[in-house]
């Protein structure tokens, strides 16, 4: 005779605890032309989540719309060398339906002769 | 070209949704045309004057059903018209531009409504029939006299003469007057209204709102100044046409036929007699009427042929005709410019100046296609030509 409690189904819950990353994004997005979330949608999210001011740059591409990126990158950088590297480096590995995020690692090398 | 304007064409099937909406939370019913998006949505649009962003088509919606309706905001701005700008510019921008719906806003910027081309198609069809109900009977030509002037009493001949002059006088003021009207009114519907358009696109780049969307907005402005350059030299040419520069019917109406080539129409002088010499009214006259009915009459894949010729043993006419070998375009008032329709002289036109000066205005038409306009010149004498 089998036991009462064996005759309903048996659930069985896995979970997997991480902390919620504050920032959850690092450094800036690039949003396809297709993406399922517009752009204004994200910028507005991510100023209600992250204090720092990311810079809204528009790219006239068939694949990339926009890109969002931290402002403070844009002082170590020009706006066309980064489109210039999103463009060559990342736009290759994405469609227009995808949001990419990226995480940037500058260093700059300085060379010069002090008197 | 109907005396409408955009407000009369307003579509009343149009939704304002808040910018951070999205489609699934808004309730679309079946007629919806266009969705017209708002930084904020008070609950009368007339109430207040929110900042308007942009218009979206249904279409685009579907596509994209999770974004909220900021996103998707074309980021080229919509073209946007003030709510006393003619009609036919909006048939006009519609005939350049794929979009399928046009902003109107009003003299404060304001949001006033929107025209489709289902609303533009539906006014101008009840339009037409509001026309064909109310019998319309169309205007008559020009008045030749003033009817308001008192009957002169004195029939000595110095009298007769007076009144001659005086009814002459009173003519060239009143034509005058009405050529005037006639240029006011193209300047104010052409114009002006390009202007105004491009002083509504520019503020709107000029607007922390329209943060992303400024290179649109000033493209937009450019192609509406450029449009009005071309719009400036096209006055200043019929104004003061390059062809009566020289005073002589023949170099005249040479230049006018190599100004009909340049815009690909096939258009030639032939039979020129060698000693042809008119008086100024009388060469500025012809070459406008030649003009006006070239530019109203031809189109692609016909050719015209100007000749000149002295008619009658001994010579007492000296015969224009401009033919027009093919099928004329018609006169849907689409199809011919605004401009042509208001500066350039209709045939009522042509002939009742033609009456002023004494010439003869006649149109030809044959059974091969054929249609000429025939202007005789009464010559005085042989050995004096007008």
């Amino acid at each position: 005779m089998m036991p009462a409690s064996s005759s309903g189904p048996k659930f069985v819950l896995q979970a997997r605890i991480k902390e919620f990353a504050i920032p959850p994004i690092t450094d800036g997005l690039v949003i396809g032309r297709e993406a399922s979330i517009g752009t204004v949608a994200l910028q507005k999210a991510l100023n209600l989540l992250i204090p720092d001011h990311f810079e809204h740059l528009i790219i006239d591409d068939e694949i990339i719309a926009d890109i969002l990126i931290k402002s403070i990158l844009l002082r170590r950088m020009t706006k066309d060398r980064l489109v210039k590297f999103i463009m060559g480096q990342v736009k290759p590995f994405m469609s227009a339906q995808d949001i990419l995020q990226v995480q940037l690692d500058l260093e700059i090398l300085l060379t010069g002769e002090v008197e | 070209m109907t005396g409408l304007t955009v407000e009369d064409a307003l579509t009343p099937n149009i939704v304002a949704v808040h910018e951070d909406m999205r489609p699934r939370n808004v309730a679309i019913g079946p007629l919806c045309e266009v969705f017209a998006v708002f930084k904020e949505l008070p609950s009368s649009l007339a109430a207040r004057h929110p900042p308007f962003l942009g218009l979206i088509e249904p279409q685009r919606v579907g596509r994209y059903p999770l974004r909220i309706f900021a996103d998707l905001v074309p980021r080229q701005h919509p073209f946007m018209f003030e709510r006393s700008t003619p009609l036919a510019h909006v048939v006009s921008r519609f005939e350049h531009v794929s979009a399928n719906a046009v902003a109107v806003l009003g003299s404060q910027h304001q949001f006033v409504g929107v025209v489709t081309r289902r609303s533009l198609l539906e006014t101008l069809l009840e339009h037409e029939h509001r026309l064909r109900r109310s019998n319309f009977n169309a205007p008559a030509g020009p008045t030749m006299l003033a009817p308001e002037l008192p009957p002169l009493e004195d029939t000595t001949p110095s009298g007769t003469l007076r009144s001659a002059v005086q009814r002459l006088a009173t003519e060239w003021i009143l034509s005058e007057n009405r050529e005037q009207q006639h240029l006011a009114g193209d300047i104010h519907d052409r114009l002006r209204q390009l202007l105004i358009v491009a002083r509504l696109h520019l503020d709107q780049a000029q607007r922390p709102a329209s943060r992303g969307h400024t290179s649109g907005s000033l493209t937009i402005v450019d192609q509406l100044l450029e449009e009005s350059l071309a719009y400036t030299r096209l006055l200043i040419e019929e104004l003061t046409p390059s062809g009566l520069r020289t005073g002589q019917i023949m170099s005249a109406l040479e230049m006018l036929a190599l100004d009909m080539r340049q815009g690909k129409h096939q258009v030639h002088v032939a039979n020129v007699p060698s000693d042809v010499r008119l008086s100024e009214p009388i060469t500025a006259f012809l070459y406008r009427a030649a003009r006006s009915f070239l530019r109203q009459a031809i189109r692609d894949g016909v050719s015209s042929l100007i000749t000149v010729s002295m008619e009658g043993e001994p010579a007492s006419i000296i015969r224009v005709r401009v033919a027009i070998n093919g099928e004329t375009r018609t006169s849907e008032p689409e199809h011919a410019s605004l401009f042509e329709q208001t500066i350039g002289m209709c045939f009522a036109g042509i002939q009742a100046r033609g009456t002023l000066l004494g010439i003869a205005v006649s149109i030809e038409t044959s059974p091969e296609s054929t249609t000429a306009l025939v202007l005789d010149v009464p010559l005085q004498g042989s050995s004096a030509p007008l």
